[in-house]
Parts: structure tokens; C-alpha cells; sequence
């Protein structure tokens, strides 16, 4: 049987508590399919085995604790490794950057990635310590992405508690075709600037050719 | 060959076609995978038997019956506890539910030994 199989037996055994844990230790980092479990638990929920209200603040409680061990993980473990590496390897600047990119896009990324880009939500937090983003804000945009993530799936499996397989790999499919499309407008920006760019660089070089030969003939 | 420009622009679109293919694989992928009223769950030993009568719309003391377990207090132990504590396989546990289910379901009700005991759908 595998670790799934022995965590949704203990879910229907035992209950709440072991909700409370699997979101605590999938938030840490460990990859298990936690968006199943809380479609299952709204699925229970509705059958009378799970209370809805006590699932909604375990999981949520269990997710946001998980989330600031990876932050406290990439903060005072991940920042020194990095510091260390970009002093050997002269990356500093870009640390730099990276820091001051996180305090300026960090909030929405920490607030989307505990809910609609879920795969990406142990990366954020180890990278939210690393670059030494402010922990009461972390905190702040970490638990109203929990609440909502919890919310939106545990209801989806209390309204669809008879599909909750089917439920639970399309909304994984969907997961990974919005972080596709994020991907795609992002790289398609960049690809845009590249090549006004290199228009451009183009079209001087060709003026700076242009009057070069100009002077020579004149 | 390629300017480093143009080698870096051969890079993006790569990429950006990648995370096109991306979207598109599991978009199609998300709507074959969407819950269907047609297509049953495949039963895991997860489950529990209120849980699998609920998914296959059958009555729950139908199911328990089929296993060997009384109608009452609701049993929530998933089926792999069950099929330990009757020391069987929890494959052969599951053949028998979904021999049950498939003579609960309505055509194959004439057919069916086990006698009906709660209101579900088998009882005429």
C-alpha cells in the first residue's frame, strides 16, 4: 500500500487530527496529494463523518504552521547557504534582486501560490525566507491563501462527494494548465521585448552603416 | 551562426511554446478527467462503505450485507481495516462490492441473492 493509501485509511479511521497533519507536513514540503485529501474530508463532511467547520480550520491551521516552518527553513537554513554560495561565486547583486523582486511581486505570489498555483507553494516559502521577506506580511497574505485554498476544496468536495477522484485529478489538471498559461504570458512578454529589441539594435546599426558611408562619400 | 540576440530569442519561443503544449495538455486533460454522472469511481481500500454506496448510488445495508457486516451503527472503517479484520485480501473484499453494486443497480435486480433491506432503488 502506498503512503497515500496508509494516509486516507488513517483519515477515515481516525479523523480530524490526521487532516490537521498531512496539510502540516505537505506544506513543509513533503509531496502529497493534499488537495485530494481535502476534497475527500468535504466529501466525508457531507456524509456525517467529518464535521465541515472543524475541517476547514484543522487543515487550514495545519497548512498555514507548514507553510512557516518552509519559511522559517529558507530563512535561517537556505539564506545562509545562498549568502555563502553567491560570496564564493560572486552572485550577489542578483541576491539583491531577487530580495527586492520579492518584496515587490511577494505578497501576490505568496497569496496565489497557496491556492490557485499550489505546486509552487513549498518553493515560495523556502524563497520568502531566503530573501528575508518581512514574516508578518508572509504571514498575512500565507493564511488568507490557506483559508481560501482550504475553503474552495473542501466545499468542492462536500457538492461533489461522490466524485472525489475525478474531482480532485481535474482540479490537478487545471492547477498545472493556469501555471501554463501564467508561463506563456510571462515568457510571451519577454519574447516580445527581446525582439523590439533586437529590432531596434538592428535598425541603429544599419543608420550608424548608412551615415558612415555618407561621411566616406561626401 | 545565431547573433547571442537571436539565439536568446530562439530560446524564449522555445520555451513559450513548451508552456503553450503545457496548458493545452492539461486543459484537454482537466475536461476528460471532470466528474461525469456516467463514469463510476474506481473503489480504493481507502474508501469506506458509506462512502462507496454514496458513489454508486446504492443502498449502504446492501453493501455491508454483501460483506458481512450489520445494516447498524454505520461502519466507518475504511475497507482495507475491514478486509483485515476478516483476514481476506482487500482485492477480493472489493470484488465482492462491486458484484454487489452490479446486481444493486436496477437491471440485474431479478438476479440478485441478497434480499433487499434498506429503500434504495432495488426495492420495487
Amino acid at each position: 500500500m502506498s503512503i497515500t493509501a496508509y494516509l486516507f485509511t488513517a483519515l477515515t479511521a481516525y479523523g480530524l487530527p490526521v487532516l490537521f497533519g498531512i496539510a502540516l507536513i505537505a506544506s513543509v514540503g513533503l509531496p502529497l496529494p493534499t488537495s485530494l485529501f481535502l476534497i475527500a474530508a468535504g466529501a466525508f463532511a457531507e456524509q456525517g463523518d467529518l464535521n465541515f467547520t472543524w475541517a476547514i480550520v484543522l487543515a487550514s491551521s495545519g497548512a498555514i504552521i507548514g507553510d512557516n516552518i518552509g519559511y522559517g527553513i529558507g530563512r535561517w537554513g537556505g539564506r545562509a547557504l545562498v549568502t555563502r554560495l553567491s560570496s564564493v561565486f560572486g552572485g550577489k547583486p542578483r541576491l539583491a534582486d531577487a530580495a527586492a523582486a520579492a518584496q515587490q511581486w511577494g505578497g501576490a505570489v505568496i497569496f496565489l501560490s497557496r491556492w490557485l498555483l499550489s505546486p509552487l507553494g513549498s518553493w515560495v516559502n523556502l524563497t520568502s525566507g531566503m530573501t528575508t521577506y518581512p514574516w508578518p506580511r508572509f504571514l498575512l497574505w500565507d493564511a488568507l491563501g490557506e483559508v481560501v485554498w482550504v475553503i474552495l476544496y473542501v466545499t468542492f468536495g462536500w457538492m461533489f462527494s461522490n466524485r472525489v477522484q475525478a474531482l480532485s485529478a481535474m482540479l490537478g489538471d487545471l492547477t498545472w494548465a493556469v501555471i501554463g498559461v501564467i508561463a506563456t504570458l510571462a515568457l510571451g512578454w519577454q519574447l516580445i521585448k527581446s525582439f523590439r529589441a533586437t529590432r531596434s539594435a538592428e535598425g541603429d546599426a544599419a543608420t550608424t552603416v548608412c551615415s558612415n558611408e555618407a561621411v566616406s562619400r561626401t | 551562426m545565431f547573433s547571442a540576440q537571436n539565439r536568446k530569442l530562439l530560446v524564449l519561443l522555445l520555451a513559450c511554446m513548451l508552456s503553450v503544449a503545457l496548458a493545452v495538455v492539461f486543459t484537454l486533460h482537466a475536461l476528460r478527467s471532470a466528474p461525469h454522472p456516467g463514469r463510476d469511481e474506481p473503489i480504493q481500500p481507502w474508501m469506506n462503505v458509506p462512502y462507496i454506496a454514496h458513489s454508486y448510488h446504492v443502498p449502504p445495508a446492501f453493501l455491508c450485507q454483501a460483506i458481512g457486516l450489520p445494516a447498524a451503527p454505520r461502519d466507518r472503517r475504511p475497507i482495507a481495516a475491514i478486509a483485515r479484520a476478516q483476514q481476506r485480501p482487500v482485492d477480493e473484499l472489493i470484488a465482492t462490492l462491486q458484484n454487489a453494486i452490479m446486481h444493486a443497480r436496477t437491471p440485474y435486480l431479478p438476479a440478485c441473492a441478497l434480499a433487499p433491506t434498506d429503500t434504495g432503488r432495488h426495492t420495487p
